[in-house]
């Protein structure tokens, strides 16, 4: 039999509960405009098949997760463009001479060969990272005895400083020896 | 896909019975309220008839309609099955509800 299934979402509304409906015309109201962010048209909202949503939810999922992807990519890029730029000449690092190729030479799915072995292509992409890694690392180390050296002069110059104002205060103003 | 009932006329003609959300919209605009499913059997069942030919056919005359709904035998089973269809899953708020909230 048919019965008042929006009681289901009797809630209460207020913050963090979900909105309360009296109607379904009320709720379709509400959601439509979700749908319509993931590209679904008016008319496929109202008109289309009552299924269609899941499609375009599973399109808008897979759709964050591409641009999630692109981004990281993007972050690989931007870090093999600063470790060519701040590797040190004896762990030289050079920017990629052509796209890193996402989709693999090998099986998308294994990184070995058929006898078991790891593949080249992953051999390759691990020694590009490891050598991206290692050239940021030295960059960071060299900027740490830097701020270090930096710390120790003026540390040693406020020292000097002090020193000479004692002596100052003692001998009334005339610096000896 | 939303389910759909078939329903064949005297004549040979088909009739493709469903739910979208604007013809449930329609059917509330008209006063369709399920809640008194018990105490209005007929008008209840007569609502989700007419609400379930809009989908694929707004532009059935209320003769037609009057017509095709005269020529249902088992009312008891068709009522069984367009309360059904009403109440397919994607029709139901609280799954479309907890949907949203989650974006």
């Amino acid at each position: 039999m048919v019965s008042g299934s929006l009681s289901e979402t009797g809630r209460g509304g207020g913050k963090g509960r979900l909105p309360r409906f009296s109607t379904y015309t009320e709720l379709y109201n509400y959601i439509c405009p979700y749908y319509m962010a993931m590209g679904m048209t008016y008319d496929q909202f109202w008109d289309g098949d009552l299924d269609m949503v899941d499609t375009f939810r599973t399109y808008d999922r897979l759709r964050h997760q591409r641009e999630n992807e692109n981004a990281w990519l993007t972050g690989i890029y931007y870090m093999s463009a600063l470790s060519a730029v701040m590797s040190t000449k004896g762990e030289k690092h050079s920017y990629p001479s052509e796209p890193l190729d996402i989709y693999g030479k090998a099986d998308v799915e294994q990184n070995t060969d058929e006898d078991g072995q790891e593949s080249e292509y992953n051999k390759d992409e691990r020694n590009l990272y490891d050598k991206m890694k290692i050239a940021m690392e030295v960059f960071a180390t060299n900027i740490n005895i830097q701020k270090d050296r930096e710390a120790k002069a003026k540390a040693d110059a406020e020292r000097i400083l002090s020193h000479q104002a004692t002596q100052t205060e003692q001998t009334g103003g005339e610096i000896v020896g | 896909m939303a389910k759909e009932i078939i329903l064949t006329d005297e004549k040979g003609n088909e009739y493709t019975l469903k739910f979208t959300r604007r013809s449930i919209k329609r059917m509330e605009q008209k006063g369709f309220d399920p809640s008194v499913a018990e105490k209005q059997p007929m008008n209840t069942m007569y609502a989700l008839f007419e609400g379930a030919l809009y989908a694929a056919h707004p532009d059935l005359a209320r003769e037609q309609i009057d017509e095709l709904f005269e020529g249902l035998d088992d009312l008891n089973a068709w009522m069984d099955d367009l309360s059904e269809l009403y109440q397919d899953k994607y029709t139901t708020s609280a799954g479309e509800l907890k949907r949203t909230k989650n974006w």
